[in-house]
């Protein structure tokens, strides 16, 4: 299980895998619904796609940086989640947070797919 | 004509989850094609609306077929600056002619659904952008590409033809469109009547094929597909899918539903007005003001702008027509060395080239005339229709008039009554709103039933689709409002008998 995580078309950049207690993977629905005149539910929908919510913590200076590197940019980026052999397409979407104990870092971020 | 569709596509629409599929390209290299670099822009498009109709709300039910033209507006993500003319690094890099702006490029929006995992399109709109508008704001930049259908074509010309005798309505329009480029995926029905004179004076080509088809009652319009339509009165109660429902509108796929009943549009008679014209003698139809001067050497054009139209104009004869001094107070005899006339004709226009020879001395073209064979008009005349249902207290008249090419009674007493029939009751107007159905197109048929009102009149009916809205967002429905005229009654047969094709008597009544 590797995660990666890097500006898409540059080189690839293994980041530490996120804490298991803190992934969540998503499935969002692009689409909408309306209820026809006899009740009837009506969707059109046009993808679907995940969204990430990722944490890490107990990140040494070395991993911290390197992983800030890549969740800090906003341009499209390239992500293999620890769970899959996939990679998906990825825009980084909301804040990144990050946070010191004295000890090690943590970063929270979310990755939503293109 | 619905638009032909697979059983998926209509299981798709049918379904409670669809998935939509969304195609919008642009001919940026204007080549006729749409499979170039970057001129597929789907992935860009945040929304789509556009509209198609043969029915005006403000003109009502006896001008079916003067609507606007049909339009589309397409908002596109312009976040890099991929549309704006000044970006080199974007779309105007790889297309030159963007930097004088987004102006004219033929555009097609495909929408369907998707079809056992492949997208299934259907055409909802081909035509041309007209205008883009670029907006931003902070955190968004957009562009909104106001498209209108291939009308745009027609609208901004003029034309100018000579008189052309015994033509229909449908072989007119046909000229003019060839005229103009605008024959692809045409589809024009045998108009009815017969127009003994038609032409055109420097007059807007759209406007005119829309008189030519109300002449004959039809309606003209670019459809779906882009083609060019000319429906003749009796086409409803003639094509199939006119005839027979493409699409049942019931409660389960009803999001919206609203019946109106038009009063407004209701008469008790209908005047048709007509003016024929008549051939007349020889006859003088220009004279010059004044000497027409050509300067050494040059050739100028001299416009002749005739007091009938003709049907032929005689190209000036010298000693009859004009004579021609020079400035030496010399006549300048016709030929490579002194004067010469080019001709070019029009039904109530010439125009004249004429040369002068002469090397040294000015070219006096002195009193100049056209003679032709002038179209004479005859006083107006008009034809009544009076109500026979006896529906409408008082007298309310509509009037047909102002037609250049209702010339003749036969046209009139064709036209007459099947207005009255459509007007002489109120009619309900339907506006439905649901999921969209891609292949319905103007004049289709489809049947209308909402049976869960409560308490329950209910609504089973079938009805003409004469307007289109659908509109489109990534994220929201893909919804479709229709505009719907009940069939009962607009014809007074549900079925007349077709020379050539049917039997009269069993298949149907005679028409009018």
């Amino acid at each position: 299980m590797t995660t990666k995580l890097y500006a898409s078309g540059k080189a690839e950049v293994i980041v530490r895998e996120p804490d298991a207690d803190g992934f969540q993977r998503s499935v969002v629905s692009l689409g909408s619904s309306v209820r026809a005149l006899d009740g009837t539910l009506r969707q059109h929908y046009l993808s679907a796609k995940y969204i990430w919510s990722l944490k890490w913590s107990g990140l040494s200076s070395a991993e911290y940086a390197t992983l800030l590197a890549e969740v800090e940019r906003t341009v499209l980026m390239t992500f293999k989640p620890p769970d899959t052999t996939t990679t998906y397409q990825v825009l980084r979407t909301g804040n990144v947070e990050t946070a010191s104990d004295g000890f090690s870092y943590s970063i929270i971020a979310v990755l939503e797919q293109a | 004509m619905a638009q032909s569709r697979s059983a998926g596509l209509q299981s798709a629409w049918a379904s409670k989850s669809a998935k939509v599929a969304a195609r919008v390209r642009v001919d940026w290299d204007r080549d006729g094609t749409y499979t170039d670099l970057y001129e597929d822009i789907s992935g860009r498009v945040v929304s789509v609306t556009l509209r198609h109709a043969i029915y005006d709300p403000l003109a009502g039910l006896p001008v079916l077929g003067m609507a606007a033209p049909s339009q589309a507006t397409v908002v596109v993500d312009n976040s890099d600056r991929w549309f704006s003319p000044c970006n080199m690094n974007g779309l105007r890099g790889t297309y030159s002619q963007i930097a004088l702006g987004i102006y004219r490029f033929p555009v097609i929006i495909e929408l369907g659904y998707e079809v056992s995992g492949a997208p299934e399109y259907l055409t909802q709109f081909v035509g041309e952008i007209e205008g883009a508008d670029e907006q931003e704001s902070y955190g968004e930049a957009r562009v909104t590409f106001t498209c209108t259908d291939r009308s745009i074509g027609l609208l901004q010309y003029k034309s100018s033809t000579l008189v052309q005798e015994n033509k229909r309505a449908d072989e007119v329009i046909l000229s003019i469109l060839s005229a103009a480029g605008a024959t692809g995926g045409a589809s024009l029905d045998q108009a009815m009547s017969i127009i003994p004179y038609s032409w055109m004076d420097d007059e807007n080509d759209w406007d005119e094929c829309r008189l030519l088809a109300q002449s004959d009652g039809g309606m003209f319009y670019f459809g779906k597909e882009g083609g060019a339509t000319f429906r003749r009165m009796t086409a409803p109660i003639e094509r199939t899918d006119s005839r027979v429902p493409v699409a049942i509108l019931n409660q389960g796929n009803t999001t919206t539903y609203r019946d109106a009943i038009a009063w407004r549009d209701c008469y008790s008679e209908i005047i048709v007005k007509w003016a024929g014209r008549y051939l007349a003698p020889l006859d003088v139809l220009y004279e010059a003001p004044s000497a027409v001067i050509v300067p050494p050497g040059q050739t100028i054009t001299e416009e002749c702008r005739l007091r009938h139209p003709a049907l032929d104009t005689v190209s000036p004869v010298y000693g009859v027509d004009y004579t021609a001094i020079s400035s030496a107070f010399v006549q300048v005899p016709y030929g490579a060395g002194g004067v010469q006339i080019g001709v070019t004709k029009y039904g109530q226009r010439v125009e004249l080239e004429i040369s002068n020879g002469l090397q040294y001395d000015m070219l006096y073209l002195c009193n100049l005339q056209v003679r032709g064979y002038p179209l004479l008009g005859d006083e107006a005349q008009e034809a009544h229709f009076e109500q026979t249902e006896g529906q409408i207290l008082g007298d309310k008249v509509y009037t047909v008039e102002g037609n250049p090419y209702v010339q003749q009674k036969l046209q009139v007493i064709r036209m007459g009554p099947y207005m009255r029939d459509r007007l002489q009751r109120p009619r309900r107007i339907f506006e439905w709103r649901g999921p969209a159905c891609p292949w319905l197109e103007l004049l289709d048929r489809v049947t209308l039933s909402h049976q869960t009102m409560s308490p329950n009149p209910g609504t089973n009916t079938d009805c003409y689709v004469v307007g289109i809205e659908e509109s489109y967002a990534v994220g929201a429905m893909w919804m479709q409002s229709l505009i719907l005229l009940p069939v009962t009654d607009v014809f007074r047969r549900t079925d007349y008998f077709l020379i050539g094709t049917t039997a009269y008597g069993s298949y149907g009544r005679a028409g009018y």
